[in-house]
């Protein structure tokens, strides 16, 4: 289907490697990015990339990428410039600072594009791309530069690796060190910068932000540490990329900057879905599991009550009531539940017999409910009438040392608080 | 003539803009109507897919529970998957809008939307869609930033000091009976209710423009509540007159005008309050002025640890 | 040499007065605790001796240099609410942290610096957990990594910033213990305390601040009632019971013939 040859020297090819230089780039500083929570510093920068195409335009009336790229860096560093001195000059929440120079940027944006676009003759599609980006038409041209930036981002952030994680995790105890700390500082924002800049080229500048942060925020959950972080990240932004641009082969109408933006959003929720202990799954499926283990320790406690009841450990006939209040059909479901654990033995009509294990766990939730129950009304004081109730609850959560613990402390007891014998351990 | 409309509904919408936007800046929530305004696109463009219309209505609806969605995953992620605000807002704010632009593209032919309408809206279309309104004409976008304006004060007028409390100090607003919770909802809807209104008519970026410049400028100049809503109104509205004004000369987008005019606003409230910090007599410590009175005294205890009473200083 | 220096040390963040006027010296290769009540200053103190805050006027000398300069020899252990523990890290990530000083920047971390950094975990007692997750640490564990990180940088001059708010008795002992440790090794170390019970049994000097300097001396000396109204205004029959305590103590002391 695929001819390796041609795809490696043909356009496909260069359309691939740029997205995803951009993507692996975009995924690495983005993970900083993130650990240093300035997400939304990264759209700010990327909507102040704009004015700057206008300006290098109006200025040059060139529209070739590097003479645009260098106006969109400048201005972009500009707008990282206006948010420090806003910083030091004026009293304003960080956010609304970003907000401000966002708006600002990104309103001198589009009125120079405008005005350009009423005034010239020629189309201004060349201008409008860098906003939306144009990943399907990636050129061999422009790999170089995509390359380069791409290139000096990873030596950078391998070089600075534990100067920049520090300084995510604990910039003022970083900063009692010995150590010129702006430069590392600098480099990071030029960094940020420059993939911005090359990034429009793939998804645009009002989409750029999605490659920065969604990825490592897919990653996340996965990992523990760090370069864990950055390995998922890049594997996510690489699989955004190659989804997104499969799909949007498929589908030649659709714009192909969006396709890899939303993929990645799509590996944000799938991760969401799936991670092990975090994920939703997960955690539904831990909810389940506890749920189960409580209406399995209940059953074991009808069992008990029927054991107790009957005198022995066979019985015949709807053992479960007066206890059970869930019905016939409820009834069977117990009983067949029992049966599947192996905690009795079917012996034919109507009668059935307790296995040794059935037994051992009857006793074992039994136990600990009346346990529970004397030790509220000893300890607590609570009346009689009350306690049940409260051990229904906790008779669940109660580990073999609690047990243990209160045996000791309630000095070996036979009887709970309604006189019924509180059964003794079993082993074996 | 007609063309005054212009002006008047974009001010109307930074009125209402300016008023909600006083409060998102006091809560630091200045970037919720940035990503809103961006979340609001796939729903517009669904809306338009399923209705197959391009009423104002329709719009507004689609927009409506677009915003409305990513306002709930926002506090999603935040409060259950414990994302940071800024990584929620980026990725919402981008997956919303790209999907956006994605259906916009692939349905391209039958959605009526086009970029710049997207980018910075359209209200240099306003006075075209004019409504009948007992002897008068109006736009239909007007009418809708005047019920946006409408609501906007009514909540205010209502819950001013619920709103208040629970922005400066929201333990106590608990305490007191007032629901923060319930006030946040509100704010955030109201919130996704401009940004929708918003994006119609200036565009996605540019609503964020209005919900924050003017906020921030009066911030600058005044500590004083109900001083710096005053003032954010009157720098909205002068922003959209000025800025239609230097549209009309200068050509270019309407709404990119309007947002200039507002950060030159900005601009020289930053400068102003800085020159004034500069020149303000330095602060002196009076005996017994500003010392700090400690009313309950150190902790003393005879074994054990203390839990961390005195923070700071 | 005196280990730090002041002279008319004032800090204001915008308008409002952190510090003011502040003249007071701390003796080397003691314990020094810095007391005072709420907002007082005593974080922007310390801030003030590793240049963290820029002084409005005023100086500040530590061991002779400029704080800028003597940057090598001094750790600065901040509080503990000021980091996200929810960082993908490891305890032992964050302890090697200490070592960065002395590695300079964009070099790995040697075998002789890992081995510092065990030694310092050890020493705090958390060796077993120097490859679990920052996010599974308890309160007081997490203030143990922040102690092990600021061992690790092997400094003359310790500042800690409430290295005993919220922690558990059995950390609270270990800190005291490698206090003593570090006071033996004749190095410097000023924390800020709220305990006066602890400070007055524990430290050598004290700097009692409330925006303003009340007094710094030792602590025989200057936890009297006087100073202690000063700096806590009112609720003198509290004080009193710390201000017995020191008088006894200063008794025990004079009857020992020092």
């Amino acid at each position: 289907m695929i001819e390796w040859e041609l795809f490696l020297q043909g356009p496909l090819f260069a359309v691939f490697l740029g997205n995803a230089l951009i993507a692996v780039g975009g995924a690495v500083v983005g993970t900083f990015a993130v650990l240093r929570r300035e997400g939304m510093l990264a759209d700010v920068l990327a909507h102040a990339v704009v004015p700057g195409i206008g300006f290098a335009y109006l200025l040059s009336a060139q529209k070739e990428l590097p003479v645009l790229a260098l106006g969109a860096f400048l201005t972009a560093l500009a707008a990282a410039g206006a948010v420090e001195v806003l910083r030091r000059m004026a009293r304003l929440s960080e956010d609304s600072r970003l907000g401000v120079v966002l708006a600002a940027s990104f309103g001198l944006g589009i009125v120079l594009l405008t005005l350009l676009q009423s005034r010239q003759e020629a189309d201004q599609v060349g201008l409008w791309r860098f906003l939306f980006g144009q990943a399907a038409a990636v050129r061999v041209e422009d790999l170089p530069l995509i390359v380069a930036v791409t290139a000096l981002s990873l030596l950078f952030v391998a070089i600075a690796f534990k100067e920049l994680v520090a300084m995510a995790f604990d910039a003022e105890f970083l900063r009692t060190l010995p150590l010129p700390l702006q430069w590392v500082e600098v480099g990071y924002r030029v960094a940020v910068v420059a993939i911005t800049v090359v990034g429009v080229q793939s998804v645009g500048a009002l989409l750029i932000v999605g490659l920065f942060v969604l990825p490592p925020m897919a990653a996340r959950l996965w990992v523990r540490r760090v370069p864990g972080m950055l390995v998922g990240s890049i594997a996510v932004a690489l699989g955004a990329v190659v989804v997104g641009l499969g799909l949007s082969w498929n589908l030649p109408y659709v714009a192909t900057g969006p396709v890899i933006v939303t993929a990645a959003a799509g590996m944000v929720l799938l991760s969401h879905l799936f991670a092990p202990h975090h994920g939703v799954l997960a955690r539904v499926w831990g909810y389940g599991m506890r749920w189960l283990r409580r209406w399995d320790e209940h059953a074991h406690k009808l069992l008990y009550y029927g054991i107790e009841r009957s005198g022995g450990e066979c019985w015949e006939g709807p053992i479960l009531r007066p206890e059970y209040r869930g019905g016939r059909a409820g009834a069977v479901l117990v009983l067949v539940w029992l049966w599947l654990r192996g905690s009795i033995r079917w012996e034919g009509r109507r009668r059935w017999r307790v296995t040794r294990l059935g037994h051992k766990r009857a006793c074992q939730i039994v136990r600990r409910h009346r346990l529970w129950e004397l030790y509220l009304e000893r300890f607590f004081g609570v009346p009689a009438d009350r306690v049940h109730l409260e051990a229904e609850l906790v008779e669940h959560v109660l580990s073999p040392e609690i047990e243990e613990r209160l045996q000791e402390l309630l000095q070996r007891p036979e009887h709970d608080p309604h006189g019924r014998p509180i059964p003794p351990r079993q082993n074996g | 003539m007609e063309l005054l409309w212009i002006p008047v509904t974009a001010s109307l919408l930074a009125v209402a803009s300016s008023l909600l936007g006083s409060f998102l800046l006091l809560r630091r929530m200045a970037l919720l109507g940035d990503a809103v305004s961006h979340a609001v696109l796939p729903g517009i463009v669904l809306a338009y897919l399923w209705s197959g219309v391009r009423e104002l209505p329709v719009m507004l609806l689609g927009a409506g529970v677009s915003a409305l969605v990513a306002v709930f995953l926002l506090q999603v992620l935040q409060h259950r998957f414990g994302w940071h605000a800024d990584a929620a807002l980026a990725a919402v704010l981008a997956s919303f809008f790209a999907v956006g632009i994605l259906l916009l593209s692939a349905f391209g032919g039958k959605v009526d939307l086009d970029v710049e309408c997207v980018l910075y809206g359209e209200l240099a279309y306003v006075p075209l869609d004019m409504v009948t309104v007992g002897p008068l004409m109006v736009p239909r976008a007007a009418l809708w930033a005047l019920l946006l304006v409408g609501i906007a004060a009514v909540v205010l007028l209502v819950a001013w000091k619920e709103l208040v409390v629970s922005t400066f100090d929201p333990e106590f607003a608990e305490v007191s009976g007032m629901t923060p919770k319930l006030w946040q909802a509100v704010l955030l809807g109201m919130t996704a209710m401009a940004a929708v209104v918003g994006f119609v008519l200036v565009g996605a970026i540019l609503v964020v423009a209005l919900l924050t410049v003017p906020a921030a400028t009066a911030r600058l100049l005044t500590a004083r509540l109900l001083r710096m809503v005053g003032i954010a109104v009157l720098v909205s509205i002068s922003s959209t007159v000025a800025g239609y004004v230097a549209a009309s000369n200068l050509g270019g987008a309407v709404a990119g005008w309007m947002v200039l005019a507002a950060t030159l606003q900005f601009i020289a409230a930053v400068v102003w309050s800085w020159l004034r910090r500069c020149f303000r007599p330095g602060p002196s410590v009076g005996v017994g002025t500003t010392l700090q009175r400690e009313s309950a005294g150190p902790v003393l205890r005879a074994t054990g640890s203390a839990r961390g009473q005195f923070r700071g200083g | 040499m005196n280990a730090v220096e002041c002279h008319d040390v004032t800090v204001l963040y915008g308008r409002r007065v952190a510090l003011w006027g502040i003249t007071a010296s701390i003796p080397a290769g003691r314990l020094t605790a810095v007391v005072g009540p709420n907002g007082a200053g005593k974080s922007t103190f310390l801030k003030a001796l590793v240049a963290l805050v820029p002084l409005q006027r005023g100086s500040v000398h530590v061991f002779g240099m400029l704080p800028k300069q003597a940057r090598s020899v001094v750790s600065y252990m901040p509080q503990r609410e000021s980091v996200d523990w929810d960082f993908p890290l490891t305890v032992l990530d964050v302890v090697l942290m200490g070592r960065y000083g002395r590695l300079g920047l964009f070099r790995r971390p040697t075998p002789q610096d890992y081995g510092r950094a065990w030694e310092a975990l050890r020493t705090v007692g958390m060796e077993a957990y120097a490859h679990r997750h920052l996010s599974e640490l308890s309160g007081g564990q997490q203030q143990r990594v922040f102690l092990a990180r600021a061992l690790a940088q092997d400094a003359q001059l310790y500042l800690m910033d409430e290295p005993f708010a919220g922690v558990d008795a059995a950390t609270e002992e270990l800190l005291l213990q490698s206090l003593k440790e570090l006071r033996a090794q004749g190095k410097t170390v000023v924390v800020v305390h709220h305990d006066l019970h602890v400070v007055a049994s524990f430290f050598e000097w004290i700097i009692l601040l409330n925006l303003r300097l009340v007094a710094a001396g030792w602590v025989a000396e200057v936890l009297t009632d006087r100073y202690l109204r000063e700096a806590y205004g009112g609720r003198a029959e509290i004080l009193s019971e710390v201000v017995q305590r020191v008088a006894h103590a200063r008794e025990a002391l004079r009857h020992k013939g020092r």
